[in-house]
């Protein structure tokens, strides 16, 4: 699947009308809000990797899913260290039915991060056979970092399938216990296991984005 | 003194419950030793206060003179001791290789250069062996991995990481016929190699092969008898009550 | 939001109970400082207990409503409530004025004759004096203090003065305010050190002693290795005259305590029933919130542990149902300040054609709090497609040593379930009543299995009329 650079396409009203095929890559400033529609039979893959550079991030989204068919799926990688700032604000709103919406955000805090992570589902009462999904996973790396999750839903149509979950977590003690236990340090360890965590994300970017090229 | 893993007077709570009240066990350098037991007894628990998983209330653990009591689990696994554990965690997300070349690397000496090309060709022989193919190498460590596929996994990082001493608990179990000749085999490389192990394990025939040096029997939280093949002969036969 | 105005028509027509209103004493509608003196007075209480609900009342009449209450509450008008009634000055209906819907239940229910008209709001007591003179008997033996708001402040001042008020300050918010200014009956309770009652407390058993339902303030402390089990409400719809409901629960719960505080509400539809609940658990003590909401028109209750010594356990088990024209707005709070604390919520919500049901949680690790554990679970089921379910979960974690997870979801029962339940010769309705009594099955168990019979019955009639 080709890629396209958000900044490229998206309009001055920061509404764009998703053709269809495409990956979108969110390369926008440190803050930036917009709306993203898919008509019908639109089938758009999205990624944003935030963190990497500014001081204080803020997203807001919306994605509309607007026309039977249509499909998204958005992965979001949140990196966050040092005194970092970053709020991620995310809907994903079915007005018709016979649709689905994908979005999986994984998040990583380090040193005095501060991360917010709120998102909403709304399934409007016309869009019934919906198919809407979240999911929020959030690693904690340092006693000194602080993440809040609002994961939400509100649900207007019965004939939907449509879930979500959220966690938030340091590293698995057994998961570090056993590396140790294979001779590897604790810092070597925090590394190995950030590194994994963010890898199922990480993996879904084209190989020429920054963050890939630094691997 | 002759080299051994030596455990002496071992005592260990776990949950507020006494579990080991004073357990001496040695293994010597390149000796292979069983240990048997009931359900319930301790075995488990035992290994896991070995490697620094489960603090010690009393007693001794020295590795060929070395102690090992109160150090960190990397500093143990440094020093020379590896556990296979009986239901190893899944690591989502970090390969194989990637475990086992941070393993290798935490062991390497300062300023040294890391040989890629030989940890490469090490690890294709040793999957090799372990009747393991090449895909393998970047799947995630028992990450959905069937209970003989993790314990392929467990042999696997043993032979690579070349331990002094290896712990393998209840390696046994859940393996077919050819699945546990492949451990055989994998446990006469690692003799072959003087690695001392110590072997937990229920079932005494597919121990026969190796002849193993010692068979002890963990009973009441000390060890109650030891002997050789005919004491795990005895037990497989007849019960715990009978070697008692 | 359209669903909105359709409810509130629902919300004008329903609940329309008429009765003669002619009583001797009377605090009068409204709430003003010389209210809260007449009840005061009226209940012969000392200085401190005077100035805390004068005190109540100003934060009370200070504090704005708040903007994320999700329905509007300007049919409630406070100046028009009555904020005390004593028992004999209750309003009551006729028998005949009481709808045929509601006899139905007691009858599918089996409620005893003698309680019926009590329920109904057709009389104002019914005969359990003497079951409860007994069991205070047998409690007062073993040192166990069992008594209403008002017994417990005065009779026993040194017990309970100095938890009353801490863990729900009257400052808490608007409604716990107002609860400290008027507060009246509920239940307070002391259990001794070591004491394990094995047979729950149930409030049913003080509703003579006074006015049940309003404003109650119920406050149980659970003294060390002690262990009770505390019942209020009931199945059977309860006909309730004041529309506005705002209790308070407060519970202290020892070093190795353990409390389960049972809750089942079905308020008739006129009430909007706004509650505070929250215990204190101290090392190694647990507190389980069993809530079970079915009635009123407007429900929001967040029950909520505050995990504040080491190793404290907090749980959640509740079961909510929206019928049409009601907006169930419930959830937990588990809040850790301790290390190796550990919090478990378990929500299942039903909303039955426009009914709303919606989950409203927050689970907070400080960073202080070490090796804490959380998981929270809410599942709704949709009935009809103009139901409406709602989900406002926050996880809040500082520091990297606690796990906090949440998963929801969301379902409705199929059209191939009702068909092969039909094909093995059930009805349509009957058939839902299985289904959902399925999807209501394991958290049911945690009832006392009356109650837990008596929920299926009444869930089962509730599919019945769909």
């Amino acid at each position: 699947m080709e890629y396209k650079k958000l900044s490229t396409m998206l309009p001055a009203d920061g509404i764009l009308n998703v053709p269809g095929g495409f990956w979108f890559i969110d390369d926008l400033p440190a803050e930036a809000s917009y709306e993203l529609r898919l008509d019908a039979h639109v089938r758009c893959k999205f990624i944003l990797h935030l963190g990497l550079q500014g001081h204080r991030i803020r997203r807001r989204v919306i994605f509309s899913i607007c026309g039977e068919n249509a499909k998204l799926d958005a992965h979001v990688l949140i990196q966050g260290a040092k005194n970092q700032c970053i709020e991620w604000v995310g809907i994903q709103r079915h007005l018709i039915g016979n649709a689905e919406s994908n979005l999986f955000i994984k998040s990583t805090a380090e040193n005095a991060v501060e991360i917010s992570i709120i998102s909403k589902i709304i399934l409007d009462a016309n869009a019934t056979k919906s198919c809407a999904y979240f999911q929020n996973k959030n690693l904690i790396l340092s006693n000194r970092a602080h993440v809040t999750a609002r994961p939400e839903l509100e649900i207007f149509a019965n004939d939907v399938h449509c879930s979500h979950g959220a966690a938030i977590g340091g590293i698995d003690p057994m998961e570090e216990f056993y590396l140790r236990s294979r001779g590897i340090s604790q810092r070597a360890v925090k590394a190995l296991l950030q590194r994994a965590f963010a890898e199922e994300i990480l993996c879904q970017m084209p190989n020429d984005m920054p963050c890939n090229q630094a691997r | 003194m002759r080299s051994a893993l030596a455990i002496r007077n071992l005592y260990l709570n776990v949950a507020g419950k006494a579990v080991l009240h004073g357990l001496s066990l040695a293994v010597p350098a390149g000796e292979i030793h069983v240990l048997m037991g009931r359900n319930g007894s301790g075995k488990s628990s035992f290994v896991h206060a070995l490697v620094g998983q489960i603090p010690v209330a009393a007693g001794e653990v020295s590795l060929d003179g070395v102690s090992l009591l109160g150090l960190p689990p990397e500093i143990i696994a440094q020093k020379g001791l590896f556990l296979a554990f009986q239901t190893p965690v899944a690591l989502p997300g970090v390969t194989i290789t990637q475990l086992l070349r941070s393993a290798l690397q935490a062991r390497q000496e300062k300023g040294k250069l890391f040989d890629h090309m030989q940890f490469h060709d090490d690890l294709e022989a040793a999957m090799e062996f372990m009747g393991m193919d090449a895909s393998w190498a970047s799947r995630h460590v028992n990450d959905g991995f069937s209970g003989g596929e993790r314990k392929r996994c467990e042999m696997l990082q043993a032979l690579i990481l070349k331990p002094k001493y290896v712990l393998l608990d209840e390696i046994d179990s859940g393996l077919d016929v050819d699945a546990t000749r492949i451990m055989v085999n994998a446990i006469r490389l690692l003799h072959r190699r003087g690695t001392g192990m110590l072997i937990v394990t229920h079932h005494s025939r597919w121990l026969e092969v190796l002849a193993p040096n010692g068979v002890h029997l963990l009973s009441d939280g000390v060890i109650h008898r030891s002997g050789g093949m005919e004491l795990a002969r005895a037990i497989e036969a007849e019960g715990f009550q009978a070697a008692q | 939001m359209s669903e909105n105005s359709s409810m509130e028509e629902e919300f004008a027509t329903s609940g329309n109970f008429s009765y003669a209103m002619d009583y001797a004493h009377d605090a009068g509608r409204g709430l003003r400082e010389e209210t809260v003196r007449y009840i005061s007075k009226v209940k012969g209480e000392p200085r401190w207990l005077l100035n805390f609900r004068l005190r109540a009342l100003k934060i009370f009449e200070a504090a704005p409503i708040p903007p994320w209450i999700p329905v509007d509450l300007t049919p409630l008008q406070f100046d028009q409530i009555r904020y005390y009634l004593a028992k004999d000055q209750e309003p009551k209906r006729r028998w005949e004025d009481v709808p045929d819907e509601i006899k139905a239940t007691f009858d599918r229910l089996g409620v005893p004759e003698n309680e019926r008209k009590f329920l109904a709001g057709v009389e104002a007591q019914f005969d359990s004096e003497m079951a409860y003179a007994n069991l205070r008997q047998s409690l007062t033996e073993r040192g166990v203090i069992f008594v209403n708001s008002t017994e417990g402040l005065l009779q026993h001042e040194s017990v309970f003065r100095p938890h009353f008020g801490k863990v729900v300050p009257a400052a808490d918010n608007k409604f716990s305010a107002l609860n400290g200014a008027v507060f009246s009956g509920g239940s307070f309770i002391y259990i001794p050190k070591g004491t394990k009652l094995d047979q729950p407390l149930q409030a049913y058993f003080r509703i003579n002693a006074e006015q049940f339902g309003q404003f109650e303030r119920t406050l149980i402390i659970v003294d060390e290795d002690a262990e009770v089990t505390y019942l209020e409400g009931c199945t059977a719809p309860r006909f309730e005259s004041s529309a506005l409901h705002a209790a308070v629960v407060e519970l202290v719960v020892m070093p190795r305590a353990k409390v389960q505080y049972i809750t089942v509400q079905n308020w008739s539809s006129n009430v909007y029933n706004l509650v505070t609940k929250r215990g204190i658990a101290r090392e190694s003590a647990e507190i389980r919130w069993i809530d079970c909401n079915i009635g009123s028109r407007l429900t929001m209750k967040y029950p909520c542990v505050v995990l504040a010594g080491t190793h404290a356990r907090g749980e959640m088990v509740s079961i909510s149902v929206a019928h049409h024209g009601q907006y169930q707005d419930t959830g937990a709070k588990m809040i850790h300040r301790a290390s190796h604390t550990s919090s478990h919520v378990m929500a299942k919500s039903i909303s039955i054609q426009a009914g709303v049901a919606a989950y409203r949680g927050i689970t907070r690790a400080a960073k202080s709090a070490k090796n804490c554990k959380n998981y929270t679970r809410c599942d709704a089921l949709m009935i009809h497609p103009e139901s409406v379910s709602k989900t406002h979960p926050t996880l809040d974690v500082q520091g990297a040593l606690s796990q906090v997870q949440h998963e929801a979801t969301v379902s409705r029962v199929s059209d191939e379930q009702i068909r092969y339940l039909r094909q093995r010769g059930l009805g349509e309705s009957q058939a839902m009543g299985l289904l959902v009594n399925g999807f209501l099955n394991e958290l049911l168990r945690e009832f006392p299995m009356e109650y837990g019979v008596e929920l299926k019955r009444l869930i089962e009639m509730e599919m019945e009329q769909r």
